[in-house]
């Protein structure tokens, strides 16, 4: 089974039927990025993927667990999909190396010791573990997105999704966090990214999901997808963004 | 003539008193933040009947006068049963009545903390509680930190107004010492210079603690 069955999810803002029906599957290990236009659904399928939003009809299955938006579920999902945001939301008031340790001590209940190692280990994999007793503010965009990363890292998930996460950056720190992606993508982390970065979507990416007026549209593996598009739709959308 | 030795007989109940004001104020400015705290929860992520509730009770107390609820509940609530000593009474308006302030400035500190502070606590699988205390409050409470403080003074100055149903604080004292040697001028100075200093001493562990609680401010 994959590790993420996403089976004909409906989701509805009010009358505004935002899902119409997604079927996904994601297998252990794959990148797969979502592309599409402003309001086609990729944050919106995000954010029910891991219980932020309740969708009304189908079934989202990660690992093994049917996802809701019940409290207890999101809590107990926590340990199998991390998310990172597009506004880093680092916890202002702690140090970066409080806020990768915050979860794993109080959900993982990890001990202080254990915490302070994992939180280590994430930081130096992002590269920031000498910053480890500073506090967000005091570091650049692109070092606070990761951070984000080594916090969600140190939950240990199975699968971490990234909505639009280089997209607050200045352009000249885009870098540094796609560089750190790269590497969890070679490592065989699991990710699931929209994206407007679509020479990273075709280069580093093993699977583009092209979702358009709220239903995937096109999928496929990268280069194949973005040479030979088979729908007018996205080929129109990569001839607007390339 | 201006006579300030003729206080000095009475040093010692205007100590005694200065020390009722001080302990009400402590008392009043831990269980009113501490209210404030839950209404403005309650208020912020309760549900209709609950935010209801408190928007009826902080208006209730915003728009009454401070002495009026004092005597409420000194002489109105025996009616009901609930005899309470002056002390108690007292100390009770006090805890209301900032209790409904802070739960309004405290409330505007949550409204104003990021969503996706919360939602990113709650991917990372804090409960409800667990987010509101280590990741919603603090930075909260940064934002409406000056707003609280002179809101804490406020109540301070205002509970010389408990000395109307004979509680012996510090004013208390004063108008029993003016009624005792006739130097109204120099025992509503010398009483008035005390809350000056109490007032900025409050103040200045308001400060105190703000720095420590916000050190992540001092930073940047
Ligand atoms: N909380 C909400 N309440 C009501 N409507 C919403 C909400 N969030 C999103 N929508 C609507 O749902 C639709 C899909 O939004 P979504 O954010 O998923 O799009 P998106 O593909 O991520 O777009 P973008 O590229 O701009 O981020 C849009 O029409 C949007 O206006
Ligand atoms: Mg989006």
């Amino acid at each position: 089974m994959a590790l993420v069955n996403i089976d004909k999810v409906h989701k509805y803002y009010g009358d505004l039927h935002v899902l119409k029906g997604v079927d996904l599957k994601i297998q252990a290990g794959e990148v797969v990025s979502i592309i599409g236009r402003s309001g086609s659904g990729k944050s919106t399928l995000l954010r029910c993927m891991n219980g932020l939003e309740a969708y009304q009809e189908g079934a989202i299955i990660l690992d093994n667990k049917e996802v809701s938006s019940d409290e207890r579920q999101v809590r107990a999902l926590a340990r199998s999909v991390g998310m990172v945001f597009q506004s880093f939301n680092l916890f202002p008031h702690l140090t970066v190396g409080e806020n990768v340790m915050l979860a794993p001590k109080l959900v993982l209940k990890q001990s202080a010791e254990d915490a302070r190692k994992m939180a280590l280990d994430k930081l130096t994999k992002v590269g920031l573990a000498e910053k480890f007793d500073q506090y967000p503010d005091k570091l650049s965009g692109g070092q606070q997105q990761r951070v984000a990363i080594a916090r969600a890292l140190a939950m240990s998930p199975k699968v971490l999704l990234c909505d639009e996460i280089t997209s607050a950056l200045d352009p000249e720190l885009v870098g540094e966090v796609l560089k750190v992606l790269e590497e969890l993508a070679a490592e065989g982390m699991t990710l699931v990214l929209v994206t407007h970065e679509m020479n990273f979507a075709r280069d580093v990416g093993d699977r583009v999901v092209f979702m358009h007026q709220g239903k995937v549209w096109e999928t496929g593996p990268s280069a194949e997808v973005f040479a030979n598009p088979s729908t007018p739709e996205l080929r129109s959308f990569i001839n607007a963004v390339l | 003539m201006l006579n300030f030795s003729d206080l000095l007989p009475y040093t010692d109940q205007l100590l005694k008193g200065l020390w009722v004001t001080v302990e009400l104020t402590v008392y009043a400015t831990l269980g009113g933040v501490a209210i404030g705290t839950a209404g403005a929860a309650g208020r912020h992520y309760g549900g209709n009947l609950l935010r209801g509730m408190i928007g009826m009770y902080v208006e209730l107390i915003r728009n009454t006068p401070f002495i009026v609820q004092l005597f409420f509940i000194f002489f109105g609530l025996p009616a009901l049963g609930i005899k309470l000593s002056a002390w108690e009474a007292g100390l009770i308006a006090m805890l209301i009545n900032l209790g409904a302030y802070s739960t309004e400035i405290i409330r505007a500190g949550l409204a104003a903390t990021p969503k996706g502070q919360v939602e990113a606590a709650k991917v990372l699988g804090l409960s409800p509680q667990q987010a509101f205390f280590r990741v919603v409050l603090i930075p909260a409470f940064e934002k409406i930190y000056p707003a609280l403080t002179s809101q804490c003074i406020i109540v301070m100055l205002g509970s010389a107004v408990v000395s109307q149903i004979s509680v012996m604080d510090l004013t208390y004292a004063a108008n029993l010492i003016q009624s005792r040697n006739f130097r109204s001028f120099e025992v509503y100075l010398v009483v008035a210079a005390m809350y000056l200093v109490l007032a900025i001493l409050m103040r200045q562990a308001f400060d105190a603690l703000g720095r420590y609680l916000f050190r992540h401010r001092r930073s940047s």
